[in-house]
């Protein structure tokens, strides 16, 4: 297979790549575990929306893959054969997913809380790639944005309505959120090369600027609901949870992505201190991933050139 | 007009070949016999998915990742639509998934077997789905007018899958000797469920549903059906299909074939298949886990805070 993250290259071409597979991998990680409900959600109707979005997100990584294998070959339209290639056959540490999306789907209020989190974050990350000086990346968001807005309501529907009641529901929204929040920043993590993509315009802002955007967005969403606990508990806990150990040897102590925290700064909440150590954009995972990185690729690399 | 005038008048009206609507007087035994029918009918669209969702995190591409999801996904909108049918009828559908993750009513023989390779992915998306639509649409000159409706659109989607099946199978055919074992093996393994999807041989006259018009065709109908489509594409493909006896009469025009263990089949339908236990299980957790959900669900909606 050509590992189109070995090919020679700018550091702008890594930067690209590193860019595309932190959309990529996002999306085909999150529409893995989210297909995991399918069959078995806790309703019929939320298994077919589940089914529903996680299609979408893996299309989304299918097209994010589809620009990357064309980018590295420099030439045409990609094949399946490459894309699989990309998607489903680099090493462990290869995948720059951010943790968040790997993690179990634990319980509906925890993939709730996810699903939400996840897809505000997507909808901030896509909206400023609209203006993108790449074309083909800007170009892509449009399609990609029409999707997304099912998802979107689709999270906030569940969340308006478990933050609702009854107060178990309610409490459970809350745990869920808060178990997630703090890897959700993770989200930002800046990227490797990311200030030459800023500067090339190719990523319209950095991610400590997207990820106040996105704050923004969340913090009157919790705040509407009554759920600004999340931000409080969410911080903290989060730091604790960043602990990013094992893509198995390949990430030493040192390594692990960690902070920042949120705080309130008069009516706005704001990110405080940097990320420090490395994560998913770093192809740095947690103990969730070897079991979804086997699952995912393991058929696929059994059978090296098979066409299926 | 007594119970039983109007019961011999409504088996007229079927008999002559008039279809019946959910607000149509029907006797008993009628409506407890269609529920049952479709009830079960749903159960296995939602169990059904159950055998091939395991490969859909396993899928060996991205392509047929999305294309098993779905398929899936179709499977459980059956379901859905199934359940309404059947809700008309008079059981709510949260007692009718009670009773199925207990354990209390059926689901079909083919979804108690384990999926072990991608492979059996390519015999539930051909031969089983091949098997299904052979039955549903016989089932389409069912007597029950709102189950026929609802039939219409599953055969449509399961036409588009039977072919996602084929596509399957053609591909594994015509790749490397592991992806062709894998499919033989496959073939293997499911034949003897398959031959036991149409049931045993029964007696027409014996056949409540035949009685009512709920069905049509006997098992072995639809068994023949099933051979003379499916039995010569298997052979085109060079697939051995692991029954020594079956053979085809040009006399009779019927095939011949041998005993596929009914005992099994018995004690799989009873709720003692390979996978019954753990399938049920899963989803008896899954969903015990989750009862907070559907309360939420059910208590009124305030505005909130």
């Amino acid at each position: 297979m050509t590992d189109v993250q070995t090919v020679a290259g700018t550091s702008l071409d890594q930067a690209k790549l590193a860019l595309l597979l932190a959309l990529a991998d996002d999306e085909l990680v999150i529409g893995h575990r989210h297909s995991h409900w399918t069959g078995v959600a806790p309703q019929i109707e939320e298994d077919l929306a589940f089914s529903s979005i996680a299609q979408d997100e893996i299309g989304h990584a299918v097209v994010w893959y589809t620009i990357a294998a064309d980018t590295a070959s420099g030439s045409g339209r990609a094949e399946g054969a490459s894309l699989d290639a990309l998607g489903l056959g680099r090493p462990m540490e290869g995948y720059r997913n951010a943790i968040l999306v790997e993690r179990e789907n634990r319980d509906w209020a925890f993939t709730i809380a996810r699903q939400y989190l996840y897809d505000t974050a997507d909808d901030v990350r896509l909206e400023a790639l609209a203006g993108s000086s790449w074309l083909a990346v800007a170009d892509a968001t449009g399609a990609l944005r029409r999707e997304e807005r099912y998802h979107l309501l689709h999270a906030h529907a569940w969340v308006d309505r478990l933050a609702d009641g009854p107060v178990e529901a309610r409490r459970k929204l809350g745990d869920g959120l808060v178990a997630a929040f703090g890897e959700a920043l993770g989200l930002f993590e800046p990227l490797p090369g990311e200030e030459e993509l800023v500067a090339e315009g190719i990523l319209p802002a950095p991610h400590a600027e997207l990820l106040q955007r996105w704050l923004d967005l969340v913090a009157a969403d919790l705040s509407r609901v009554g759920l600004e606990r999340v931000l409080e508990e969410g911080a903290v806990a989060g730091e604790g949870e960043m602990v990013a150990t094992s893509s198995g040897e390949m990430a030493p102590a040192e390594v692990i992505l960690a902070g920042p925290h949120v705080t309130r700064r008069g009516d706005q909440w704001v990110p405080v201190g940097e990320f420090r150590g490395r994560g998913g954009r770093h192809g740095i995972h947690s103990e969730d991933f070897p079991a979804v990185w086997e699952e995912m690729t393991g058929t696929y690399r059994a059978h090296p050139g098979a066409r299926w | 007009m007594s119970y039983e005038a109007r019961t011999r008048a409504f088996k007229a009206r079927i008999d002559g070949g008039e279809r019946i609507e959910a607000t149509d007087w029907m006797p008993d035994e009628y409506r407890h016999a269609a529920l049952a029918f479709i009830e079960m009918h749903a159960n296995s669209e939602i169990m059904g998915a159950l055998p091939e969702r395991e490969w859909i995190a396993r899928a060996p591409s991205l392509r047929r990742k999305l294309s098993l999801t779905s398929k899936v996904q179709d499977e459980v909108g059956h379901g859905h639509m199934l359940y309404r049918v059947a809700e008309d009828l008079g059981k709510p559908r949260e007692k009718m998934i009670d009773d199925l993750i207990h354990g209390r009513t059926k689901f079909h023989n083919v979804f108690h077997y384990p999926t072990e390779t991608w492979g059996d992915i390519a015999v539930i998306g051909y031969l089983i789905d091949g098997a299904a639509l052979v039955t549903q649409r016989a089932l389409l000159e069912c007597s029950y007018a709102p189950y026929v409706r609802v039939l219409k659109r599953i055969c449509a989607e399961e036409s588009l899958h039977q072919r996602h099946g084929e596509d399957i199978v053609l591909e594994l055919c015509a790749g490397s000797d592991a992806q062709r074992e894998m499919f033989q093996d496959a073939v293997n393994r499911w034949w003897r469920p398959v031959m036991h999807f149409f049931g045993p041989p029964s007696k027409p006259d014996r056949d409540v549903l035949l009685h009512w018009g709920l069905k049509t065709r006997t098992n072995e109908q639809l068994r023949q059906q099933f051979l003379s489509t499916y039995v010569p594409k298997l052979w085109d493909l060079g697939i051995d299909v692991p029954d020594p006896d079956l053979a085809y009469d040009e006399a009779t025009g019927e095939w011949a074939w041998g005993d596929p263990g009914w005992e099994e089949f018995w004690r799989v339908v009873k709720g003692d298949g390979p996978m019954t236990e753990t399938r049920l299980a899963w989803r008896r957790w899954m969903s015990e886990g989750h009862g907070w959900v559907r309360d939420t669900l059910a208590a009124p909606a305030r505005t909130a805070a």
